[in-house]
């Protein structure tokens, strides 16, 4: 049931590829349902800032692709939180980009690894039941870590312009491999009820080093071999992986 | 003379104020408890209803935080391996240490409520599938384990349960006919996890199958289960762009031929409350009753069960006040 994507979106993709001819990049491709909007960008300190560029101050480049905005919403009288398994549905019958990346030129660090994310105008379920107001984004394809879902229903994404940007960014960084131990208590990775001070839009010193240092299978999603989304162990990607076959020493 | 007088009131002096000094050490130390508990304040304990299953046969753990303090101690609200409260881990001869990766991570806001004293938080989750595939894969003996992890807070010190055993055989075979390593093994592991999934076609086939030729198989009351609930339930197909309507007819036909001793008590409860739903849908009063008060037997005051009754009235908010299921019975 997959369409082809539309012209726009493939010229975009070329030259989000090209862009990355001499470093890795990640390409998002964001879709939305109606009654939701993207996350705006947030003026700090008089500096706009933007997905891209949290990204990008921490050595990153992400590529944001606005796809789909029409989604319609499949809208269900008594339940309107979205299970696990539609949201499967939904990354089946509206991603284009494939799980694997793409590789500009013959070698692993010009590679432009996909993300796909939606915005849908529902709650979140968990533990197979709707409880509404309190799951902000989800992650999955956690074995490799592309894609995620930030649900627009939510009082704190609709009617919070900044909590909405930074909890997008939030759900890329677990696609990036980043945990809630690597929050230190304001930047991108601290959830909302563990902040100790006003929050920042940018990674912590910890997030930064995972992103800049570690091998692409650490961090990148869909990227091939991919150290899937685990827990940290002590210090950051110090991880156990779950299968034993990444030893500690292929992720530092 | 004075000298031994003045040695021996400055003692008492001394004396005196060791004992405040002590006195107040004590109360500090007491008030450093309400806000700093240490890890004698919380108990993690793991059940696994079904410690012996075959081969493809799901797995549903049982996790239970306690204080056993005296102080009431903040904790996550909900105890699940989605939301990162908790990690579980699994060993066995052929994988040293499995962390079960959940399909989907969620990140909640306001997680956390003070547990008083003596209470305790429960959660009833799957464990057989999540992101890296089957957990118990192959026959033998593993070991289970679960760890609260707090992260942040007043409350940071992990704790782990005890390891649970879970032995798995492969009886005459069936289970091997279930974890091919192909789409349709994944679809049908991820259909027995959801308990829907109309995209899951694969999987689905690859159940009936072993429906047809393994009637008698345990993973079979697994599988009447899952395909009676997705059909008791509507579902969005984002991939198609439209809504299934909740089918109660055929799905009550797969619960009659569930043998439902042979399922956890929370699926139990689960098939229960789904059959009490239907059959308010299709305007069988008593019979939802009927299938209500079999629910609250099982149920049977037990806080981890909770949800599924919550859930179950927000679908069929009749389900609340059972006098609107049947107004002539008391």
């Amino acid at each position: 049931m997959l369409t082809p994507p539309p012209v726009r979106f493939q010229m975009s993709m070329v030259a989000a590829i090209l862009s990355c001819l001499l470093v890795s990049c990640v390409s998002l491709e964001f879709d939305r349902m109606t009654g939701t909007a993207f996350p705006s960008q947030h003026m700090v300190n008089g500096q706009p800032v933007t997905l891209s560029s949290i990204f990008d101050d921490a050595g990153i480049k992400l590529t944001v692709e606005e796809d789909d905005t029409g989604i319609q919403p499949l809208n269900i009288a008594e339940d309107d939180c979205i299970s696990d398994a539609e949201l499967s549905t939904l990354e089946n019958g509206h991603r284009h980009l494939s799980l694997f990346p793409t590789a500009a030129c013959p070698f692993a660090f010009c590679n432009t690894y996909h993300l796909y994310g939606a915005v849908v105008n529902h709650y979140g379920e968990v533990l197979d039941v709707c409880l509404p107001e309190f799951i902000l984004g989800k992650m999955w394809q956690g074995h490799t870590r592309s894609a995620f879902a930030v649900f627009y229903r939510m009082n704190t994404i609709q009617s919070g312009g900044p909590e909405y940007l930074r909890t997008t960014a939030h759900e890329i960084g677990h696609a990036f491999n980043l945990h809630h131990s690597d929050g230190d208590g304001t930047s991108i990775m601290t959830q909302s009820d563990d902040l100790t001070g006003d929050p920042v839009y940018r990674f912590s010193e910890q997030s930064r080093d995972h992103l800049a240092n570690h091998p692409g299978q650490c961090k990148f999603p869909g990227a091939i071999g991919a150290a899937p989304f685990t827990w940290v162990a002590d210090a950051h990607a110090v991880w156990a992986h779950p299968l034993e076959e990444l030893t500690i020493i292929d992720c530092q | 003379m004075e000298l031994v007088r003045a040695a021996r009131v400055a003692g008492n002096f001394c004396f005196v104020c060791l004992i405040a000094l002590m006195v107040f050490v004590a109360r500090a130390d007491g008030g450093l408890a309400q806000e700093r508990p240490g890890s004698l304040t919380l108990e993690l304990k793991l059940e696994i209803e079904k410690p012996a299953v075959t081969l493809g046969e799901p797995v549903y753990a049982t996790v239970r935080l306690i204080n056993v303090g005296e102080m009431p101690v903040e904790v996550f609200k909900l105890l699940d391996p989605q939301t990162g409260a908790l990690q579980i881990e699994v060993s066995s001869a052929s994988k040293p240490r499995l962390v079960f990766l959940p399909l989907f991570y969620a990140d909640a806001v306001r997680t956390r409520s003070a547990l008083a004293p003596g209470k305790a938080v429960v959660a009833v989750f799957p464990i057989f599938y999540g992101a890296l595939g089957w957990t118990f894969d192959r026959p033998g003996t593993y070991r289970v384990t679960a760890e609260y992890r707090p992260q942040a807070g007043a409350q940071r010190e992990r704790i782990r349960s005890s390891a649970v055993g879970v032995t798995v055989t492969d009886e005459n075979g069936i289970g091997a006919s279930l974890l091919t390593g192909t789409v349709a093994s994944e679809e049908a592991a991820k259909f027995l996890l959801w308990q829907r999934g109309d995209q899951l076609q694969a999987g689905q086939a690859l159940l009936t199958n072993l429906l047809t030729q393994h009637p008698d198989s345990p993973v079979a009351e697994y599988a009447w289960l899952a395909f009676g609930r997705n059909l008791s339930r509507s579902f969005r197909n984002y991939a198609a762009g439209k809504i299934r309507e909740a089918d109660c007819e055929p799905a009550l036909s797969y619960f009659q031929r569930i043998r439902s001793d042979r399922l956890p008590l929370f699926l139990q409860i689960q098939q229960r409350l789904d059959e009490a739903r239907c059959f308010i849908k299709l305007s069988q009063p008593a019979k939802a009753r009927d299938s209500m008060k079999r629910a609250e037997q099982l149920r049977d005051g037990r806080p981890e069960f909770n949800l599924a009754f919550q859930q179950a009235i927000r679908l069929e908010p009749a389900l609340g006040h059972r006098l609107d299921i049947d107004p002539v019975s008391p």
